[in-house]
């Protein structure tokens, strides 16, 4: 009840189509931690996605959970990191939420050797982030295009073509 | 927020890295020897060999990949990418470690990759499965995935089977500006 309660403390409302936010670290161990981060839309959504940033760090985009309403959440792996969290439902109109910190949304963070990203870069707005998102895109597609010169187009298309073999049949026994 | 979840704290999904290859090929490994026992010649499952290197070669051609992880152990993967029908994305796989199936790690790759399929904008999904594998059909049925008309013949281990198609709605067909890898 006491640590509900402190996590009620700790979340953040975020607004601008979302409601509160909050992110758990639940254990470190080395590099990585698991965290917990969950997130309300105000809106029906259809899907909910965390955009994760910090300097010289891969972004990374994170498919969030339906955990029943308008809750979404997801429990992950991360490198011990301060980072930085822009929520995007998906819906009939998409919204993305303002720049939010894993600190600001509640984590906590072992003392020592964790790297802080305290602001996104100046003018990272909105329309930004999208020629962000962009410049992301191409430059993972000039690597693409590096990868099969080096690989070789014969190769690269032998391997599409058995990987397509071996792994379409899209089994699960759960 | 009403209130937080309390699940088990050792159970995580995320996009896979490059130094998941060799658990990711290991769970396709043991996924495909129990789930196509009834399928495929025991000498080509005992024989099936993932390379660790086809990994990388598939991220960096945009297939996308997340992995369900159970005490920091890599149990369960789903992997997706466009198809080969404009406007469709493609699960192209989940598998789950037979050790660990029916704890939900199945079911959380199938909703995480279906959100991930839309967020890069596509407003259906489609999986190819062979006729066979019942369990998996009755697994993409029971949550929301139809029977399509289309299926296909193929050749996998000198077996000849049949792949059915399975679609389902994205819902929004989110449309936007390209995102960064998911991954």
């Amino acid at each position: 009840m006491l640590r509900a309660s402190l996590l009620l403390v700790l979340s953040v409302n975020l607004g601008g189509g979302f409601g509160e936010a909050s992110a758990t670290i639940n254990s470190v161990a080395g590099e990585s931690m698991t965290i917990s981060i969950e997130v309300e839309v105000e809106d029906s959504a259809d899907s909910v996605v965390a955009h994760l940033f910090a300097p010289g760090e891969q972004a990374l985009t994170i498919p969030l959970l339906h955990r029943g309403g308008d809750l979404f959440g997801i429990q992950t792996e991360l490198r011990v990191i301060d980072y930085q969290v822009v929520f995007e439902a998906i819906g009939d109109v998409g919204v993305e939420s303002a720049s939010v910190s894993l600190t600001a949304l509640g984590a906590e963070f072992p003392s020592g050797g964790v790297a802080t990203t305290t602001t996104e870069p100046d003018g990272f707005s909105s329309e930004a982030r999208g020629w962000g998102w962009l410049a992301l895109g191409l430059a993972a597609a000039s690597l693409s295009v590096l990868a099969i010169w080096v690989l070789g187009g014969k190769d690269n298309e032998d391997d599409v073509e058995s990987e397509s073999q071996s792994d379409s049949p899209a089994g699960d026994r759960v | 927020m009403r209130t937080m979840s309390s699940q088990n704290p050792k159970v995580t999904l995320r996009p896979a890295t490059e130094s998941d290859a060799a658990a990711l090929s290991r769970v396709q490994e043991a996924a495909w020897k129990t789930a196509y026992s009834d399928i495929f010649p025991r000498s080509f499952l005992d024989a099936l060999n993932v390379p660790e290197s086809r990994w990388a070669q598939r991220m960096s051609a945009g297939v996308g990949v997340l992995v369900s992880t159970e005490q920091d152990r890599i149990v369960g993967y789903s992997s997706y990418a466009a198809a080969d029908d404009p406007g469709w994305g493609e699960l192209r796989a989940i598998y789950v470690d037979p050790d660990f199936q029916g704890r939900g790690h199945g079911s959380r790759l199938l909703e995480a990759t279906e959100a991930a399929i839309d967020y890069q904008g596509y407003e259906s999904a489609l999986l190819w499965v062979i006729d066979r594998n019942t369990s998996a059909r009755h697994f993409y049925e029971n949550r929301g995935w139809s029977l399509g008309a289309p299926f296909r013949l193929e050749d996998i281990g000198g077996t000849q089977v049949t792949l059915v198609r399975y679609e389902t709605g994205l819902r929004s067909g989110n449309e936007q500006s390209p995102g960064p890898p998911d991954r």
